[in-house]
């Protein structure tokens, strides 16, 4: 489980201050995939990066199964599994390699770490490429492999920025597929788009950000009901002021 | 540690996978240096015998007597003696493209001829010999005259002799520039990938994986640290035996090809002989001071690289360091003959000394300790400095 509050982040630029978040609260649950969604600059990116303890928050805090991201960062990493679009992968490094690179930073016994590579590249249908260099993989092939990374320790909660952003359509089946299994599986999952599609078909439970403040915090079927529409997209114009540039 | 050692791992792993990269740091320095030395020294022998076997052009003025140009006339093969009416040497030597000009004035002989002109340097040589000759000669007649025996003048002879081999004395000359190349080496050699593993990974996108993998920031940055290490070591080292290898296959030609102000002047500043097969002390001494400048400049380039956002960016912020580098470098090249003892308080520079010291036999235990532990202290405050930049994430996500 994750719970965000009072969530704010400034970044300074010498003697220039943004606020990317302006205090923002909101939980998310396990068996459920939660979707931040909101324009480009409204603070996704910088919530989940908090969450995944890259940053660190100006004020405020999120806690991750019971254990702080300001107090306990490291422990934090144990229980997450981070991905994005880009798949921050090696090129020079073969598939197998790879994940026993992570395995190894993960802390895991180097027996565990050869069942757990087995299993989980058996499981993505890449067992048969595990020793081709990532660089000869196609792009499907390096999210699944993304995704075995941020598996490789069997985190709880899985934090996805922008699972489709630039996807074609076979990797964007993959990611969602292994979105739905997560879920399935009772992990905490919690996304950020722009992309209304993948917010209607994934999440369960909806925040609508916008300049750092979250403007609809709910299940998607109440949220539907609260603004009176139809779709998600319908909900997300009655919420966030329309701007020729905002989407 | 493990977790430093799998960084290391992945990064070395990654290294040797690229053939090219392998070829071009281990292989090519040893391909180079052997080629760089045989058209050196082929090109300097050249020119060295065309210029012995060249006639130079001397000019001389109506003030020089006649007895000094006969004796020049009758003494010598290879220099061509032209009378010049003018009285200003300078403008006739520049005017007449003649190589030297000879003048006398108030029992003076002056040899005017321009240094920056090689041809002029080996006519005031040519002439200067002739000249010593020709007044020895007019010392003796004199001598004779009145009835004065030689030795009157001369009581002793003296006759130097260097019980160094041609070779030997190469590689002693050579032996001054080891530590400027070893030192250059390990700051330019692993520029390239050390920004690729720290501005690099920010380009690629792959940093954010790291961020949030069970390492902490100061375990990647050690790791990729001793990578970047172990690299620069190895390239240093494929460096100093691809230069040695060349050394000592040419070092007899490269001691021909010297003008032998260049061999005095080294001689000068205290090189004596060198073997390059130094001892098993010397050359562990000579690591142990490689280590903590591979440290300096593996931290250098880890802070820069956690700071640059892209590696034109880093090499360009690489620069300004590089040419520190290569200024101390040539300052242990003209080092003073009496090295004063502030220097051995300057991290790298105490280094390139030593290192000179343990070339040429003459070890200062107490210099070496200094070089040591001034180094290892400016690595140490690097290493915290990059740990420091790396926990920035102003730093690391500046946009």
């Amino acid at each position: 489980m994750i719970e965000v509050s009072g969530l704010k982040k400034v970044f300074k630029s010498g003697k220039k201050k943004v606020e990317a978040l302006k205090g923002i609260d909101f939980k998310a649950y396990p068996g459920e995939i939660f979707g931040l969604l909101g324009p480009n600059g409204a603070g996704k990116t910088t919530t989940l990066r908090i969450l995944a303890t890259m940053l660190v928050p100006t004020e405020g805090d999120a806690v991750i199964d019971g254990v702080s991201v300001m107090e306990e960062p490291l422990t934090v990493r144990k229980k997450i599994g981070f991905l994005s679009t880009e798949t921050g992968l090696y090129d020079r490094l073969t598939g197998e390699e790879t994940l026993r690179f992570f395995g190894k930073l993960a802390g895991i016994k180097t027996e565990e770490i050869e069942d757990r590579i087995e299993s989980l590249l058996k499981s993505l249908g890449l067992f048969r490429d595990r020793k081709r260099l990532v660089s000869e993989y196609s792009s499907g092939m390096k999210q699944k492999l993304s995704i075995a990374r941020a598996l490789i320790h069997n985190p709880d909660v899985i934090i996805f920025d922008e699972p489709t952003n630039g996807l074609d359509i076979l990797a964007t089946k993959t990611v969602i597929d292994f979105l739905k299994d997560m879920r399935e599986n009772g992990k905490t999952v919690v996304i950020s788009t722009h992309i209304l599609d993948v917010v209607e078909k994934l999440c369960d439970r909806i925040a609508i950000i916008n300049n750092g403040e979250i403007l609809a915090n709910d299940t998607k079927d109440n949220l539907k009901k609260t603004y009176n529409s139809e779709n998600i997209e319908g909900v997300f114009f009655s919420v966030v002021p329309f701007e020729e540039e905002s989407l | 540690m493990k977790k430093i050692l799998s960084i290391l791992g992945k990064e070395l792993t990654i290294f040797f996978r690229d053939k090219r990269t392998i070829f071009t740091t281990f292989f090519l320095p040893i391909i180079f240096y052997f080629i760089m030395f045989n058209v050196m020294t082929s090109i300097a022998l050249k020119t060295k015998k065309e210029i012995e076997n060249k006639t130079v052009k001397v000019g001389y003025t109506v003030n020089v007597p006649d007895n000094i140009v006969s004796f020049i006339k009758k003494n010598s093969e290879n220099i061509s003696l032209v009378k010049v009416s003018g009285f200003d040497s300078e403008k006739e030597l520049k005017k007449k493209k003649l190589d030297s000009i000879i003048d006398f004035s108030k029992n003076t002989l002056f040899i005017y001829h321009n240094k920056a002109k090689r041809l002029s340097r080996e006519a005031e040589k040519r002439v200067s010999k002739l000249l010593e000759d020709y007044r020895k000669q007019v010392i003796s007649e004199k001598l004779k005259e009145l009835n004065i025996p030689e030795s009157i003048v001369n009581p002793f002879e003296i006759e130097s002799k260097n019980i160094a081999s041609e070779k030997d004395m190469g590689l002693a000359v050579l032996g001054r520039i080891m530590p400027y190349l070893i030192i250059i080496m390990l700051f330019s050699g692993a520029l390239g990938f050390g920004l690729e593993v720290s501005t690099g990974e920010k380009e690629k996108g792959t940093i954010a994986t790291l961020l949030v993998s069970q390492a902490s920031r100061t375990e990647i940055v050690l790791g990729k640290l001793f990578y970047v290490i172990v690299i620069e070591i190895l390239y240093s080292i494929s460096n100093i035996v691809g230069f040695v290898i060349a050394a000592k296959s040419f070092a007899g030609k490269t001691f021909a090809s010297m003008p032998k102000e260049v061999i005095q002047h080294s001689v000068n500043q205290g090189v004596e002989q060198v073997s390059f097969l130094i001892g098993i002390k010397s050359t562990i001494l000579l690591f142990a001071l490689i280590i903590p400048i591979g440290i300096i400049s593996a931290a250098l380039i880890i802070a820069i690289g956690s700071y640059a956002k892209s590696m034109k960016e880093g090499q360009t912020l690489m620069t300004p360091v590089i040419l520190v580098i290569i200024f101390i470098a040539i300052l242990t090249i003209n080092a003073p003959i009496q090295i004063p003892q502030y220097y051995y308080y300057i991290p790298v520079l105490n280094t390139a000394f030593v290192m000179q010291e343990i070339l040429l036999g003459k070890t200062v235990f107490v210099h070496f300790l200094l070089a040591m532990s001034t180094t290892l202290l400016m690595a140490g405050c690097l290493i915290l400095f990059s740990i420091y930049l790396y926990n920035k994430e102003e730093i690391l996500f500046r946009v």
